[in-house]
């Protein structure tokens, strides 16, 4: 591999729940409303599952293909960590039975899930996670599928905020960026994504945002700017990402 | 599509179920399928039913890793240290032949640390904070127990969490193919972890799946699962004429149904395309496979879906048999520890049989075993787990008829 991978960037889509976090990142328009899920399954998902499905519909818009044509890779580092919440305040209080909605609601590939079933997509559909690399190994993982079962393939990496007191402070969640790719062809957009020697500090997390190295990443394919090196892991891992665009 | 999928060596493997540590003691349930069902004393629940719990007093973490301590982390601690730490002595190896950075780990797991998370809760109930060594993104987020294993064998190569609720190990496998084929990495180590926790207890409970007896999955009686926990590691490595001799991961398939977040397509049409493809990778037709450990987790509407698919794949009969009733259905373990499962079988040339089996429904026509046979000649195995989201896997098993 040599630690260097190259993707074509057929298309991309967000999604925000707070229209002014989209303005900050220079969107307009990236609601989490998805257009493809009936009101009533709708009522049913989560914010999590509601920002992936908006953000990956657009990116098949964008790359102008068939949501039912692509597998899929779903990459979280908390997945649908308000509906666990709920259900382990449920459980400390005794209060049964759980709703079956809520359980069935609370696995990891619940979003995957419900996109196969809005999109009528019967291709694989992939749901990882890997704290704050957690959109690096999604990049990886779909690079493999392209390497051997895949023409293309659609990542999503959305986040909701993790409820206190799970996790206190800062996070940036609330939104999803979904990128349609394949592998490199002469006249698309590109991402390059490369590790550099890094420091090992041990495995000790610093900080929380695989979706802010989603984000710079769409803002600078959105914006049409040329990056050279956008951090987009722990620095444990050291990788990079370079954004090119058509001359 | 751009490089021809390789099969892959599986150079080390072992398993902590209910049945205890590593494959010997699952093997002997297997053989005289026995069932290590029983009641749940890890903690208190007020639903009847039975589990298969891992009875043994599970290993410590380390000091210097104690960020990662949760039941399960320590069922993958037991996991590389069983069979005399036979999985933990290959990575060691794979290390001095290929170097940290390019091993990886990738595991399936519907629980992560979630055991711990329930007790944190309670604590907070009554004291207002979370208890002190409380750590969301290294004990309940998805890739704890994947990082906890980088860590704990000093590797520095990829490493993430598949979670896709009862496929999740099978997927991490498949994903640690890729790895390998597409030369990301030299060796994956894969596998997957689940522990018993309330959330999955009381969730299954409030669909109603649960049996309250030991479960007696493909029987005409059957009145749904039981859960287990577990771990079970594989490590592959990329192929090798020193590897011809050891079973290979011939192919892999995975589908969605596309129906119901629940329930399985009535016919099975994501399983049956699963199948399609491992066996299209493999470069098998359907009667190359000698044997069939199917997911077949003991409610009504899976077992039914499965077979109708197993039907519809295998024109002539093949042998197949269920193992959920000797280890209890292990969630986001079960893909790798039915991996193991067809290994062991591979190895010993014996057909499980379906604990708990006494009446086969006569909907599910053919060659379902209800006990062990030995065989003259296994060649290939297929293992099936399917899961919630209409998430389906299916790989394929067997020795490497190319370079052996």
């Amino acid at each position: 591999m040599d630690n260097t991978i190259q993707f074509s960037l057929l298309g991309v889509g967000t999604a925000f729940s707070d229209s002014a976090m989209a303005k900050s990142y220079g969107f307009s328009g990236c609601d989490m409303n998805s257009q493809l899920a009936s009101p009533r399954l709708r009522r049913r998902m989560s914010s999590a599952t509601r920002l992936a499905l908006a953000a990956g519909e657009r990116a098949c818009a964008d790359a102008n293909i068939d949501v039912s044509s692509v597998p899929s890779v779903f990459a979280s580092v908390a997945g649908e960590i308000k509906v666990t919440d709920t259900l382990c305040r449920n459980i400390a209080t005794r209060d049964f039975p759980l709703s079956p909605t809520q359980f069935h609601n609370s696995v990891h590939n619940t979003a995957a899930g419900y996109w196969s079933m809005v999109t009528k997509n019967r291709h694989a559909a992939q749901a990882l996670g890997a704290g704050e690399d957690t959109w690096v190994m999604g990049l990886l993982d779909c690079y493999c599928q392209l390497q051997m079962t895949t023409d293309k393939v659609l990542l999503i990496c959305y986040e909701e905020t993790v409820p206190e007191p799970l996790l206190m402070g800062e996070q940036i969640a609330d939104c999803a960026v979904a990128m349609l790719l394949s592998m490199p062809s002469d006249k698309k957009r590109s991402v390059r994504i490369y590790q550099e020697d890094h420091e090992d500090v041990g495995g000790v997390i610093k900080s929380y945002s695989p979706l802010s190295a989603a984000l710079d990443v769409a803002k600078a394919v959105y914006h049409q700017q040329n990056e050279s090196k956008l951090a987009i892991s722990s620095v444990t891992e050291g990788w990079y990402a370079e954004v090119l665009h058509d001359e | 599509m751009k490089q021809v999928p390789q099969s892959i060596p599986i150079t080390a493997y072992s398993a902590v179920t209910a049945c205890g540590l590593g494959n010997t003691p699952l093997y002997m349930a297997l053989e005289s399928g026995k069932n290590c069902l029983g009641p749940l004393e890890l903690f208190h629940i007020n639903i009847p039913t039975c589990v298969g719990e891992v009875r043994e007093v599970l290993p410590e973490i380390s000091e210097s890793l104690r960020r990662f301590d949760t039941r399960n982390a320590r069922l993958a601690l037991a996991t590389l240290n069983c069979e005399k730490g036979s999985v933990r002595h290959a990575v060691m190896h794979a290390i001095e032949q290929y170097g940290a950075d390019r091993i990886g780990v990738v595991i399936g797991t519907s629980t992560s640390g979630i055991y711990e998370t329930e007790l944190a809760y309670e604590y907070f109930q009554d004291k207002q904070h979370m208890p002190e060594g409380f750590d969301f993104l290294n004990q309940h987020a998805w890739g704890a127990t994947a990082d906890y294993l980088k860590y704990e064998l000093g590797l520095s190569g990829p490493a993430y969490a598949i979670s896709t609720a009862c496929s999740s190990s099978s997927k991490a496998i498949a994903s640690a193919q890729r790895l390998i084929a597409s030369g990301v990495c030299d060796a994956v180590l894969a596998g997957g972890v689940d522990s018993l926790c309330r959330l999955t207890l009381y969730g299954f409970s409030s669909l109603e799946l649960l049996s309250e007896k030991p479960c007696t999955p493909l029987d005409k009686n059957r009145q749904g699962i039981n859960l287990g926990e577990g771990g079970a590691l594989l490590l592959l490595e990329k192929p090798d004429s020193q590897h011809a001799d050891r079973p290979h991961l011939l192919g892999c398939g995975e589908s969605s149904d596309a129906y119901h977040m629940t329930a399985p397509h009535p016919d099975g049409l994501g399983a049956q395309q699963a199948m399609h493809i491992a066996l299209t990778q493999a470069g098998l037709s359907a009667k190359e496979i000698d044997y069939v450990n199917l997911h077949a987790t003991g409610t009504l509407m899976n077992d039914a879906s499965e077979m109708n698919a197993i039907k519809a794949v295998f024109e002539t009969a093949v042998k197949c048999s269920g193992s959920k009733g000797i280890t209890g259905h292990t969630l986001g373990a079960a893909g790798a520890i039915e991996a193991v499962i067809s290994l062991l079988a591979l190895e010993h040339r014996l057909m499980p049989g379906t604990a708990g089996l006494t009446q086969t429904d006569t909907a599910f026509a053919y060659d379902i075993l209800e006990k062990s046979e030995t065989v003259q000649a296994m060649r290939t195995v297929m293992s099936n787990n399917f899961g919630f989201g209409g998430n389906n896997a299916s790989l394929i098993f067997g020795q490497d008829t190319d370079d052996g």
